[in-house]
This record gives C-alpha cells, structure tokens and sequence, in this order.
C-alpha cells in the first residue's frame, strides 16, 4: 500500500520537553527580587536545559547515575562531601536556616517566657486559619495545578496571606512543586522521600542541594497573572508585612498587645503553617495507605489530612493531580475542597476540575487487584496440574481402596485423612472411593462449594493417563451445572 | 373430575361459536356455569385453607416459643413484677443455668449433632446435651439437627430451606416453628436420610460394600440411633423438669426463693432468652440491613448469610452472627476464624478439649480461608471491572492510514481538536485538554503526532490512572502496515477480558500495557 510509506511524524521530545520545562520561551525569572522569594531551595536547581532534561529521561537512572558517578570523581560538589567539622558551615543553607529554625526558636524562647492573651491567640488562631487555606487552596490547588479559576479578590487575599506563611512567593512554590509532581521519587524530586523523612521534611531545604538533580517546569501560565507577578516582585515586603507587621499592628491598635501578637500572631504561627505544609512532603510519604497506586510513595492518612488542611489524601492527589478535591468521601476531612466548593457557590471560583469517576474507580481495581494477586501468590493452592505424576488405570484401581483415592476430573485425590471431616457424612466419600466421582461431586450429589473446590485441590496426588483433566475443577462444575439447566 | 369436564364443554362451546358465530343462548348459560364452578372452587379452596391452618400449626412449638413466653410476661406484667429477679442469688442462679444450657444446645445441637465438629470421648456429655438442650424448647436433636442441615444444605430455597429468609423475617425467626412447612414428607425423608431410626436403612448401606472404620462400628451406630430415639420420645419430659422442676427447686432450696420465682426467671424468662438468641442467628444473621446487623460477606455473597459486624448483635446470637463464614466452613467448631471474637461456644469446647472429654476438633486450615477470602474479593472485582469503561476494545476501532489521518487533522472543522497517537492507536484529546495536569501546550505541541516515547517517560512517565485516562480516548487504530504489535496487544489485552470475565480466577492478571 502506498499509505504504508507516508508515515506520522513523532514528537520531537526534546522540544516537547523544553515546552514541559518552560525553557521554549523568553525565561521567566523564577529568582527575583527578595530574598524570601527563593526560600525552600536554591537558584542552583533551575538552571538547566530541555537537551539535559531529554537525556536525562531518555536513560535509565541506571545509566545514569553510572555517569554521574564518573563525572564526580575528581571534583566533587559540596553536597557529595563527607560532613566534617571543617566544612559543615557549606553544608548548610543559611537563608533558609534562619528562616524556619532560628526565628521559629527565638518566638518559642520568648513564648515561654510571654503568657498570651485569650484575644491574641484567636488572632493568631484566624490568621493561621487564612494562611493555611491559602496555602492549600490558593498556592496549591490554584496556581500550582490550576485546578480551578478564581476571581481576582481570592487571589488577592491568597497572595498576600499565602506569603505570610513564610514559604516563597506564588511563583517559586509552584514551579518546586509541579517539579516534585513530574519527578515524584526520582532525584530530581526536591523533596525526594525515598531519602528519609527529616530529607523530605526540612532537611532538602537546609543543606545545600546537588546540581545535577535540576530540574524546570513550565510556569509561563503563572506568569502571566499579574497577582503572581506582583507578588514575586515585592515578595519580601509583603512577607514582612503579612506574617509579623499585621498581627503586631493589629493586636497592638486594638488592645495593645504588641509583643503578643508579634509572637503568637507572627512567629509562631508562621512556624506551625511551616511545619504543617513540610508535613505535605514527608508525613503524606511516610504514613497510610496506598489504594490508587503503590508504585510511588504518596500515601493517604487522616493524620496528615487534619494537620494539613486535607491535603492528606496524597495517594489520590498524585494520581489526579489537577482534580480540586482531595478527599473523595464524605467522611474524609478535606476542609480546602469546602472552601473551594463555597467559593464556587458564591461564583469567585468557577471552572472547577474533577477526573471522572469511572478512572478514579479504575485506579482503585486495579491496586486492589495488585494486592489481591500479592495475597495470592503466598496461599497453597495444590499442586499444579502438569507437575503431578501420571498414572494408568491399574496403578489407580490397586492403591484405590487402600489409600483412600478418588478421581476426580481425570485427577486423583488422596482423600483418606479427610473422610471423617465430610460435611456430608462419610458414607458419601466412602462410596466413592476408588471410583471416578466427577459428576457426583460437581452437583449430580452436592454442588461443592469454592472452599471445597480449594480443599480438594490441596488434596492431589497424581493424574491419570487417560480422560479429560481439568485443574479447575470449580469451573468444570459451572459448566456441568450451565449444560443441565440447559437440558 | 368435574372440574376438568367443565373446562373441556367450554372448549368446544367456544370452537362452535368462532365456527358458527351465533349461539349466544348456550353462551349465557355456559358464563353462569363457569362461574358457579369458580365460586365453588374458591370456596373449597378457602375451606381447605381454613381447614390447613388447622393442621398446619406446630402445637408443640407454638407451645413452648409462644404460649409459654406469653404467659409469663401476662403474668409478670399482671402483678407488675420486675423482669430482673429482686432476689441476688436468683439473679445469679439464672445467669448461670442461661450460659449452662445455652452452651449445651450450641456446642450439642448445633456443634456435635447438626456439623459433626468434634467427638465425644465419654457418654455422659451426650446425655448434658440431650437433657439441658431440651429446656430451650426448640425440638428434639433429631428433628432440630436435621432441619438445621436441610437449612445449610438448601439455603435459600424457599421450600426445602426450613427458615429461609426468602420468605421474610418473621418467618426465618418464629414463623417456621409455628406454621408446619408445606413439604412435609420432604422434610421427613431429609430428616430420616441424616439420622435414620430404622435398622433397614443401616443395613442397606452396609449391603452397598463400604468398609466401616474400626472408629465407628456398626455397634457406634446402633447406640446412637438408640440413643436419638430416646431422646425424640422423652424430649417433653426432659423438658418439663429442666424448664421447671430443676429451676423451681434449685431456687427455693438454695437460692431460698419462692417456687414461683423459680418457674419465672431461671425457668421461662430464661428460656425465653435462649430462644430469641438461637432465632435471631437464623433471622437477623441472613438479613442484609445496615442499620441492624453491619453485614459483609466476606466469603461468599451467593446466599444470604451475613457476617454481622454489630457487636450487640454478636451479643444477641451468643457469639453466632458470623454466619457468611459458619455457612462456608460448617463443621468448624469455632463460629469465626478471628482468636478475639465473642464466642462463649467455642471457648467451652476448646475446654473440654484440653480437659480431654471431647477430641478431634474440626478446624478449618487458615489457608483455606484466605483462598475463599481472595477468590470473593476476585470476584467483587470482576464485576466492579465490568462495570468500568475501559475504553473501546482495540480490535473494534476502526482502521485509519496515516493519509486519512493527516486529512483529518488538515480539516477546517478539527482545528480546535487534538489528536495523538500513543503505539499506533488515534486519541482524541480534545474532551481532556483543559485537565492535562501538564498542561495544554504540551498536548498542542504534540497535536497530531506519534507521542508514544513522551508519553512512556520521555517527558513525563504517566501513571496508571493516565493510561487507563488515555484508552477511553482511543478513536481508531493507525494503518501504517506495521500492525504485528497491535495485535499482539489485542490478544494480551482482551484475552484477558474474557477470561476475566468467566471467572477464571487464578489466571494472574497484569495491568494494562506497561512502559
């Protein structure tokens, strides 16, 4: 056929991946201005090209790391450095060290000694409710996975108290995020779990990371939302101002407690949104169950869930990235996809994205297959029909009666110990002994049950030369039985 | 006789007027006739209705399951008295004679003579079972124990099942004590084939040439025949003096209560008790409602046994509302295989195990239940698997050469759609682009071109959820004379289907198409 010689034309996957990691266009500068904006990892990690990207998929990470290895010998990067008194001080992001261990440190030191007031810890209580959502509903459901459009106010009111938590502006979080998404469990997965929890928790954004692990994803959709620009823009002044400024400010105009609302309100709520979200990457790795897919190591907890404002249904979330909802049933605690669900109602979110429900029910199958196929592998199910020994029909007839031996479906059964345990009596099993009991076994006497089916099966000694044998004989049964209901 | 003449004159009456087509005087006639002759017949019926009833009721039962318990609740409620006796001792003396002979009936009814689960190594536990098991007022062994095997044997069955649950709750709880079943000599018949009385039937299953183990000789036999009869004919008076003359004196000479208060509470309210606790297993353990029993079925859903998950219920049955499981595994002296649970029947046997008055518990291999377990849930999915949109069967899709393809794509009318092709087979894109968690740009980019190697890790290595996504997108199959690999998948994929869905059950299975 001549169409046989016209043939499709196939991706070019190096610009596909220069699409996927952003790089076909002008660069959108993800390290801008401030100096919180780049906190949780470093400019070091971004700096790479579709070419590297390509190859770097196209091995194996066998192969890969065979290169790696070679190519570090002689000079190693500090993050391949043994950790030695001399150069610990490399070691360590100092940055982000102050950021979410030394000032955290500092507000519980003066914590201890600040009893709060009843009014401040509500403050700091609400705040920690709004910079929590924004978060998760606003860094994560809407930028970072576009999950959902929201008006212009909600993005407003997520930007400014999303950088009170203290986590990087808009852009930075989503683009480390969406690269955690696309390289779940490899290297280049920021916060790779398959290296402990304290790695995955706060310890990938206190050392220095390895640059061959860069990786980019495309954020051009973020940048151009002017919200998100500006916010990156004058991120360090927005920070300040939304996680220490306003709860001073406002605890101090209204009841005069500055220190208070500087303290519970600005630094140790920052601290505990902190924590919650590094629970997302380690705790949501750590702890819970798999049931859409045990290949990689998201995990589904209520413990993670509570903590984190519902986003610890992380085995689902990994499966259906870009589905607003988290928890699927009712009784599962995903405040964020409330939130999201009301602002729809009140039309300030609209577009909201949701995988059918026919692939989530397959993703579910298909692990409980896995599982099941897991289970099954460790049960005793007889042994198989070909590696039995085959006998002729007088080796049957003169240990018969002796040993106690049935046939059944061209199978013979040692059935001697098991007469007395015959739900049916034993007059039954005795007449049949030395006999073939296909017919009478498979519903002309008793339609066996599946258990019997099994116990028999465990039960076989060898086949026999002549006749049709069937190892199944549960089905060989729901055949006999289809075929006289026919008749 | 009459009957049939009638129907036979109208037959004709009716031929000759489709022939003749005026008669209508005789017609007239023939309608009266007809139906005096159904009157007549609805009548009769009604009679013989009237007159079944009658014959049908079970007196003995109805005695002891509803009169009896009738009566004592108009008499307590008649001199108001309280349901929980006021005196201590009395008190204690009915808790203990509720577990002495509810155990008696669960481990000798049930357990021995209904499942055969163990044997008895001294004569003297048969006649505990025989004598306190009648107090519960539920039959002698033999018709008790025979009914219960025709109830396992024939689930379900609306006939030959003495207290199926198809026939609804009341019913399955007190109904089949009360009403004789419609099949009596069935019943019969069972009931003699599972515990023969008559030497005849013996002997002629030694005729057929079995070797009788030295374990249960004939003699075995004969002994216990003997001893089933005395206990069918001496059943009611077992009965009077457990239910009353054993509870009434026990009271009033140890416990130093009244005679009265001794037929009351350890006597009938107890009895009582133990009656509602052994129907309930028969009524609520096969019925399917959330709110009362929290049922599963974890071994197999083709008949109505529940595995009651309700611990108050567990309480209710004493320890037997496990009974998908009792129902798989019969003879198995434990009523679930968990250690933990609530079963006061198993307790007493394993006992009387180590103290060595019985032997040979049956008990089912841990295997055998994980097997049963697996193949259920296999079968669960299965139907939840042919219940699912796996998109359209490869073989089904239509052939599309590269030239048509690029055609398509060059259409006006497919501008704003987008179509990829993943190993030879055309998606359309189009319904899913906006959800792409990747991204639209990368399906844009990828618009009508062969993405096999960036979809399978080149970009991004999509997960299952993705794969399964994708073959609800598939629209046909790319011609390219390159076909053998398709086909290759065809007979991986939906061979499997088929087998999948005729319940070959150990056939592994493998998720579709792996990178």
């Amino acid at each position: 056929m001549s169409a046989s010689h016209e043939q499709v034309e196939t991706v070019d996957i190096t610009s596909l991946n220069a699409v996927a990691a952003g790089t076909n266009r002008k660069q959108p500068r993800i390290v801008a201005a401030g100096l919180g904006g780049r906190l949780m990892g470093t400019a070091d990690l971004v700096k790479v090209t579709a070419e590297q990207i390509t190859e770097d998929s196209l091995q194996s990470l066998a192969e890969k790391d065979e290169q790696e290895r070679l190519k570090y010998t002689k000079v190693k990067h500090i993050s391949e450095q043994e950790w030695t008194l001399s150069n610990f001080y490399k070691h360590i992001n100092w940055l982000n060290a102050i950021l979410v261990v030394a000032i955290p440190a500092y507000g519980i030191y003066n914590a201890v000694n600040y009893p709060p007031q009843l009014k401040t810890i509500t403050l700091a209580f609400i705040l920690y409710l709004f910079s929590g959502i924004s978060i998760t509903a606003g860094y994560h459901r809407l930028f970072a996975h576009k999950s959902y459009d929201a008006h212009v106010s909600c993005r407003l009111f997520f930007a400014f108290f999303g950088a009170g938590a203290v986590e990087g502006s808009i852009k930075w979080w989503s683009h480390s995020h969406r690269i955690h998404h696309r390289y779940t469990d490899t290297p280049r997965d920021p916060y790779d779990a398959r290296q402990g929890f304290w790695f995955s928790h706060m310890g990938w954004m206190l050392t220095k990371p390895n640059p061959k692990n860069r990786a980019r994803a495309d954020i051009n959709d973020l940048a151009n939302d002017w919200v998100v620009t500006f916010q990156h823009r004058h991120y360090l002044l927005l920070m300040v101002l939304s996680a220490f400024v306003f709860p001073t400010v406002v605890a101090g105009l209204f009841w005069g407690d500055y220190w208070g609302g500087f303290i519970y309100g600005g630094i140790l709520k920052t601290f505990i949104i902190q924590q919650a979200t590094f629970c997302v990457n380690s705790l949501a790795h750590w702890i819970g169950v798999q049931p859409f897919d045990d290949r990689r190591t998201p995990r589904d907890h209520v413990l993670t869930a509570i903590v984190t404002f519902g986003e610890g249904y992380h085995n689902f979330h990994h499966e259906f990235p870009s589905d607003y909802r988290n928890a699927l049933k009712w009784y599962q605690y995903d405040p964020t996809k409330v939130v999201i669900y009301t602002l729809y109602r009140l039309g300030l979110a609209w577009n909201l994205k949701t995988f059918s429900q026919n692939a989530i029910e397959q993703g579910l199958l298909q692990q409980q297959q896995k599982k099941l196929d897991r289970l099954r592998q460790e049960l005793n199910w007889g042994t198989p029909v070909d590696q039995l020994p085959v006998w002729t029909r007088e080796e049957f007839n003169e240990k018969a009666k002796s040993e106690g031996l049935i046939l059944i479906s061209g199978i013979v059964h040692n059935v001697k110990s098991f007469i007395k345990e015959h739900p049916g009596g034993q007059p039954l099993v005795r007449a049949s002994l030395g006999k073939d009991a296909t017919k009478a076994f498979n519903g002309a006497v008793y339609a066996h049950s599946n258990a019997a089916h099994n116990l028999l099966a465990t039960m076989r000694v060898a086949v026999l030369s002549e006749g049709e044998i069937n190892g199944n004989t549960f089905e060989l049964q729901n055949q006999m039985l289809a075929k006289e209901k026919q008749a | 006789m009459e009957f049939s003449k009638g129907t036979k004159v109208q037959k004709r009456k009716v031929k000759t007027s489709a022939t003749s087509g005026n008669t209508g005087g005789s017609s007239t006639n023939s309608l009266i006739h007809q139906a005096s002759q159904l009157k007549n017949t609805r009548m009769n019926q009604m009679r013989k209705r009237k007159r079944d009833l009658l014959t049908r009721i079970n007196y003995t039962h109805t005695f002891t399951v509803v009169v009896l318990p009738l009566l004592i609740f108009g008499y307590i409620y008649k001199y108001s008295l309280p349901i929980i006796p006021e005196n201590q001792d009395t008190l204690y003396f009915s808790c203990i004679y509720f577990n002495f002979t509810i155990l008696a009936f669960n481990s000798g009814y049930h357990k021995y003579f209904a499942h055969n689960s163990f044997k008895i190594r001294y004569k003297f536990l048969l006649y505990y079972f025989a004598v306190f098991g009648s107090s519960i007022g539920l039959g002698s062994i033999r018709w008790w124990a025979s009914l219960h095997r025709a109830h396992h044997h024939f689930t379900d069955d609306t006939e030959r099942d003495p207290y199926s649950i198809k026939r609804g709750f009341a019913w399955a709880h007190w109904g089949w004590l009360i009403k004789k079943p419609k099949i009596v000599a069935f019943h019969q018949d069972f009931m003699e084939q599972e515990f023969p009385v008559s030497l005849k039937v013996v002997n002629e299953v030694e005729e057929d040439g079995f070797e009788y183990s030295p374990h249960d000789t004939n003699e075995n036999d004969l002994d216990a025949i003997d001893f089933l009869k005395w206990q069918e004919n001496s059943y009611f008076s077992n009965f009077i003096l457990t239910t009353f003359i054993i509870p009434a004196f026990v009271t009033a000479f140890i416990c130093k209560d009244t005679l009265t208060n001794g037929i009351i509470y350890p006597g009938l309210l107890r009895m009582f008790l133990c009656q509602q606790s052994l129907l309930a297993t028969e009524s609520i353990g096969h019925l399917k409602n959330i709110q009362v029993s929290i049922p599963t079925q974890p071994f197999n859903d083709k008949n109505s046994s529940q595995n009651c998950n309700n611990p108050l219920v567990s309480l209710l049955t004493y320890g037997q509302s496990y009974q998908n499981y009792h129902h798989e595994f019969p003879h198995d002296y434990r009523s679930t295989s968990s250690f933990f649970a609530f079963d006061p029947t198993k307790w007493f046997i394993w006992t009387l195990d180590k103290v060595g008055i019985v032997e040979e518990l049956s008990v089912t291999p841990d295997n055998l239940i994980d097997q049963l377990k697996i193949q259920q849930q296999q079968e669960v999915l299965n139907r939840m698997r042919s219940q699912l949109n796996w998109g359209t069967p490869i073989s089904k899709l239509p052939s599309i050469t590269p030239k048509d393809f690029k055609r398509i794509i060059g259409s006006s009318t497919n501008k704003d759609r987008i179509y990829i092709i993943i190993q030879n087979i055309i998606h359309d894109i189009t319904p899913f682009m906006e959800q792409h968690p990747g991204g639209v740009p990368l399906l844009k980019a990828s618009h009508g071109k062969d993405a096999t190697k960036a979809f399978f890790g080149g970009v991004y290595g999509h997960s299952t959820a993705a794969q399964n996504l994708l073959a609800t997108m598939r629209i046909g199959v790319l011609d390219d004379g390159n076909d053998e690999e398709v086909w290759g998948r065809v007979v991986r994929e939906e061979g499997e289907v088929e087998e999948a869905d005729s319940g070959r059950l150990r056939k592994s299975y493998s998720t579709a198409e792996a990178a």
